[in-house]
């Protein structure tokens, strides 16, 4: 059994990876990445031997490795057909059987080897010549089996929910933001990797090591201070620990396999007359006309849509940081109001593939007869909505802490202005250059499309939306530096600058557009005839 | 080529047990077609993907009220076909009329006209039900009084009442067919084109979707589908078309396309299959390895 289940496990990499050049990409970044990672870890631990810090280092790591174990493979259900037990629910297998052969099939994989480089860099560092050793091979080997055990019950346990479509979206989100978080991250590693060696560090350690999945590594730390009869007790203590994992997973993949799924079920909310209507309650003003239905619903969609959804919060979270860097700097000149603008400017970077997160739903305009510059209207006209609140709160938000409010008025037309500036490139822009993009909510499903050409001219056209607004941006820092009160000229002439260029990118890419929607939604839905 | 003729038996609709009135589609598909054109005439059609000669040459005339059957194996051209006669895949060569518009010379008239239910259900999954189907009314130009009027009365229909507060997304696959299958009605087309509106359906949920096709077509529509199923479109269909490697094999009257068989042996003759041996599997159903 467990040979059939790693022989499946290579399978599924091979054929993955002939599906195309991506995946071979993929598999080949994992090593590139995973595995020097594991020879770096590796090296440190070895590099650390007889150091006062070594002992914390294994505890803490030990720990950290297991709890990485536990989350990242929730976050990439659905990437890994093995990880899945719904698939093997109509196996006649045995629970000790599939609990032998998905533990064989999770060591086949660049984190699992990648690990165990790095558990093997640890053991040698950590091993002395005799009986310690092999508490230092066996150590090892727990914390190995420990990681794979502790992640295949926590997906095992939460697959129920992470198949539904609600925890899809959940985790594709969680995901997104985990990827934004990671700049805050590196600060927070970079801050443990400068602690290591410190008095705190170790204090810290000593806690820890109370923590049952720290225990392997506390018994390797306790054979480098040569207490091999407390190494003996932690060794024992997370050999307990394991078999109770095993139990718990044994539990839940049982209760997995004979339980009624129930992930499918829509959810309880039923209709009421008020969620029949495609406008939002905030935005009943729209036309109801093609363009106003566009506008709805790229409104509806901006928070339904997960990939949309993190847009959001990041669009959300962009005007509140902006606001409080220049409120920790101190006294910000009233002008500073203006910079809200520059808000608005950051969110219509995304306005670039207008089409493309539409993808198979474009058919819907085809087939309904289309209407380019109605879709390019609405859906300007909803980067708009969603742009204006956000700039309005960033320019109140300024003017309370600079007392700029005479400067209000000012920012929200000039980013009304910079917004069309780049609504008139990414009109174009989306019409020429639709790209797919997954239907996936799984980010580590996606698979972008995008090769080096197509990025590179993404910045070419995002080079353009700078150098357009360069003037805008020119004359309003001159003005506000030298003659402020002419900004009352200055900000109107922007305006219709922005306005007149939106005119023309609109025009331009409606035209090119009509006629040729069949041929947009073919490059945009993934699943075209083919 | 071959003309389909007009439907045998027109004037007495057949009815379909439980089909409830559907007084908003008979009413518009009654207004008067263009008679001087068939309600789909195509003309050498051809598509190819690559190497891969999809549909070769497609000639077909279908006339206007009739229940046209399109039938073939898989890869046989069927979705492209549609597609084509839809305005959603440009062919490489030929030309489609829809009641006499040129569906790619005219496509917002030939579209006004048609409704369609697509194979793969393409659509806005991230729309509720209701709100799928306003959009829909909306994109087409419909006045808003309307578009809430037919919503209402489709999704009654349909049994999808209690399900259009709740995201496309979240239905069911037979559910997903009957709110495309709305959305496809919404505008009361003359010609409505299916592609596999039964496939992986419950037997409720085609009960119903046949009751209302039933009921559109005793209006004078017209309904064009393709389906692997030979018995639904022997019972539903007066007129078929039998596809195979981009052409079809054979078109007419289903009464004459069968020539006395029943439609799946006509079917199976004319795409060139053989009856399967089996008798290698003796030990099939014997006793487990």
């Amino acid at each position: 059994m467990v040979g059939i289940f790693a022989r499946l496990k290579l399978r599924l990499l091979r054929n993955g990876m002939s599906r195309g050049w991506q995946q071979v990409v993929g598999l080949v970044i994992g090593f590139v990445v995973a595995v020097p990672l594991g020879l770096l870890g590796a090296a440190s631990l070895v590099l650390i031997r007889g150091r006062d810090s070594q002992g914390a280092v294994l505890v803490v790591g030990s720990l950290l490795v297991t709890m990485a174990w536990a989350v990242l493979p929730v976050l990439g259900f659905g990437s890994d057909e093995t990880l899945d037990p719904s698939r093997l629910v109509l196996l006649p297998l045995r629970p000790g059987q599939m609990l032998a052969g998905l533990f064989a099939a999770s060591l086949l994989g660049v984190t699992a080897v990648a690990t165990m480089i790095g558990v093997a860099g640890a053991a040698i560092g950590a091993a002395p010549a005799g009986p310690g050793a092999v508490i230092v091979v066996l150590a090892g080997l727990v914390l190995v089996a420990q990681c794979v055990v502790v992640s295949r019950a926590v997906v095992t346990s939460l697959s129920s929910l992470l198949r539904s479509r609600r925890g899809r979206d959940i985790t594709a989100m969680l995901v997104a933001l985990a990827v934004i978080a990671f700049q805050g991250a590196r600060f927070l590693v970079a801050g443990v990797a400068t602690s290591i060696g410190s008095r705190g560090f170790r204090h810290d350690a000593d806690a820890l090591r109370w923590l049952p999945p720290a225990w392997a590594g506390e018994a390797m730390a306790a054979v480098t201070h040569r207490r091999l009869g407390e190494a003996a007790v932690a060794l024992g203590g997370s050999a307990v620990f394991l078999v109770l994992l095993l139990a718990w997973w044994r539990a839940v993949l049982v209760r997995a396999l004979t339980r009624a799924d129930t992930s499918g079920t829509p959810s309880g909310r039923r209709s009421t007359t008020a969620a029949l209507s495609l406008y939002p309650a905030w935005a009943r003003f729209l036309p109801r006309n093609h363009s106003g239905a566009v506008a709805a619903k790229e409104l509806r969609y901006a928070w339904r849509d997960p990939r949309r959804r993190v847009q959001m919060v990041v669009n959300l979270a962009m005007p509140v940081v902006a606001v409080a860097v220049l409120a920790v700097r101190g006294n910000p000149p009233p002008v500073m109001v203006l910079l809200a603008a520059a808000v608005g400017s950051l969110v219509a970077l995304n306005g670039l593939n207008s089409f493309g997160l539409d993808g198979p739903g474009y058919w819907v305009h085809v087939s309904a007869g289309p209407d380019p510059r109605g879709d390019l209207v609405g859906k300007n006209l909803a980067l708009v909505l969603q742009v204006l609140p956000l700039v309005a709160g960033a320019a109140v938000a300024l003017a309370a802490v600079s007392g700029g409010w005479l400067y209000v008025p000012g920012a929200i037309v000039l980013a009304l202005a910079c917004v069309a500036t780049q609504m008139a490139v990414g009109n174009v822009v989306s019409v020429i250059l639709p790209q797919p993009v997954s239907q996936s909510s799984n980010p580590w499903g996606m698979s972008s499309g995008q090769g080096c050409l197509t990025g590179l001219l993404v910045m070419l056209a995002m080079g353009a939306e700078m150098l357009l607004l360069l003037p805008a941006a020119v004359g309003t820092t001159i003005t506000a530096v030298f003659r402020p009160a002419w900004l009352v000229v200055v900000i109107p002439v922007i305006a219709a600058y922005g306005a007149g260029l939106w005119w023309a990118g609109l025009g331009l890419a409606a035209a090119r557009l009509r006629g040729r929607e069949p041929e947009l939604l073919a490059k945009i839905d993934l699943r075209a005839v083919a | 080529m071959v003309t389909v003729g007009q439907r045998p038996g027109d004037g007495a609709p057949r009815q379909f047990a439980g089909a409830r009135t559907l007084d908003l589609v008979v009413t518009v598909a009654a207004a008067q077609p263009s008679r001087a054109w068939p309600a789909v005439t195509v003309r050498g059609l051809t598509k190819s993907f690559g190497p891969k000669l999809a549909v070769a040459g497609l000639d077909l005339d279908i006339a206007h009220g009739s229940f046209f059957g399109l039938v073939g194996p898989n890869g046989a051209g069927k979705t492209t076909t549609l597609s084509m006669i839809t305005g959603v895949v440009r062919p490489d060569a030929g030309q489609v009329w829809i009641a006499g518009t040129d569906v790619w010379a005219d496509p917002p008239t030939a579209k006004a006209i048609i409704g369609v239910l697509p194979e793969d259900l393409r659509t806005f999954e991230r729309l509720k039900g209701g709100e799928l189907l306003q959009y829909t009314g909306l994109l087409r130009g419909m006045a808003p009084a309307v578009i809430a009027e037919r919503s209402k009365e489709l999704l009654d229909v349909l049994g999808l009442a209690d399900a259009a507060g709740t995201m496309v997304v979240d239905y069911s696959h037979g559910m997903r067919k009957k709110v495309a299958l709305a959305a496809a009605l919404l505008h009361g087309p003359r010609v409505l084109f299916l592609d596999e509106p039964f496939e992986a359906v419950d037997p409720v949920s085609a009960r119903t979707i046949r009751a209302v096709l039933e009921r559109y077509t005793a209006g004078g529509a017209t309904v064009v589908f393709s389906s692997h199923v030979m018995e639904l479109v022997e019972k539903l269909c007066d007129t078929v078309g039998i596809m195979n490697s981009g052409r079809l094999v054979a078109v007419g009257g289903l009464d004459e396309v069968r020539g006395g068989r029943s439609l799946e042996d006509a079917f199976v003759r004319l795409v060139g299959a053989t009856d399967v041996d089996t008798s290698e599997l003796s030990w099939l159903g014997s006793s487990p390895a």
